[in-house]
């Protein structure tokens, strides 16, 4: 395993990723509003991600795979059609676009700590 | 992420679109001479989503942005006002008038405005997002 590839690197950035690709699909929802027909979509990567860090936990040596995501949207389940066949919800969709920021925004806090830590392991822990 | 700002502001282009043709329609609820001939005819904006890989958006599949498909004229029948006294009523003495509903254009004007408020909205968190993505490099 090397120095640049733990568990936790993996699982980090694949939230990241997780949550980079659900932020557009949110993007797209938004835009869409208004358009006659369309369903939202939702991009539900977290089962999958806890499986990785499964994965890794037990063969640490596959943590050089990488996470392997699916990202590609799917309908979200959740969506109630209005009468122009629409299923988006304009209020739905923009809390939950900020919900999903303020993670992602966490997610980088967490890897800018971890790079950090790496930095300061690599200075022998003097500035 | 980056493409997530393309999309919106393709929301933000069409539903700026729709505003101005709600604004036509509004303006011109009363016109009984066009350029073309004939009483004013409301005007309707398609919405179509785009594709993510038609427009060029890069990686994954799903809906992109969205476009005005069309601006299309209302087949609605006329609203026929009787009114002999008009230049423009008939040899009944009836005036076509536009089929503008003005209660229907408010209805739509404040849906336009909404939707175009949420889409800057995810505009201002796309970029939240990404400037905090730059601070990774930082430091």
């Amino acid at each position: 395993m090397s120095l640049f590839t733990s568990r936790t690197d993996v699982v980090v950035s694949g939230a990241l990723d997780g949550l980079a690709a659900r932020h557009k699909a949110y993007a797209s929802n938004l835009a869409n509003v208004d358009t006659p027909g369309f369903q939202p979509s939702e991009v539900p990567f977290e089962e999958h991600l806890r499986e990785v860090r499964d994965r890794i936990a037990a063969d640490p040596a596959s943590a050089e795979q990488g996470t392997r995501l699916d990202l590609t949207p799917q309908p979200d389940p959740a969506a109630d059609p209005r009468a122009d066949g629409n299923g988006v919800n304009v209020d739905r969709e923009v809390v939950r676009m900020a919900d999903n920021a303020l993670t992602y925004e966490a997610m980088v806090s967490a890897a800018r700590m971890r790079h950090e830590l790496l930095k300061s392991a690599i200075s022998g822990g003097g500035k | 992420m980056l493409s997530s700002l393309r999309i919106n502001g393709s929301a933000l282009d069409a539903e700026r679109q729709r505003l101005d043709v709600i604004s036509e329609n509004i303006a011109n609820a009363q016109t009984t001479r066009t350029p073309g001939g004939g009483p004013y005819r409301r005007k309707e904006v398609v919405f179509e989503a785009v594709a993510a890989e038609a427009a060029g958006m890069g990686g994954g599949t799903g809906a992109g942005g969205v476009r005005v498909a069309q601006i299309s004229e209302s087949q609605a029948p006329l609203e026929k006002v009787y009114n002999p006294g008009h230049p423009d009523a008939d040899s009944q003495g009836y005036v076509s008038m536009p089929n503008v509903n003005i209660v229907e254009e408010m209805v739509d004007l404040v849906a336009a405005s909404r939707a175009y408020e949420a889409n800057v909205a995810a505009v201002n968190t796309t970029k939240s997002m990404i400037s905090h993505a730059m601070e990774l490099g930082r430091g």
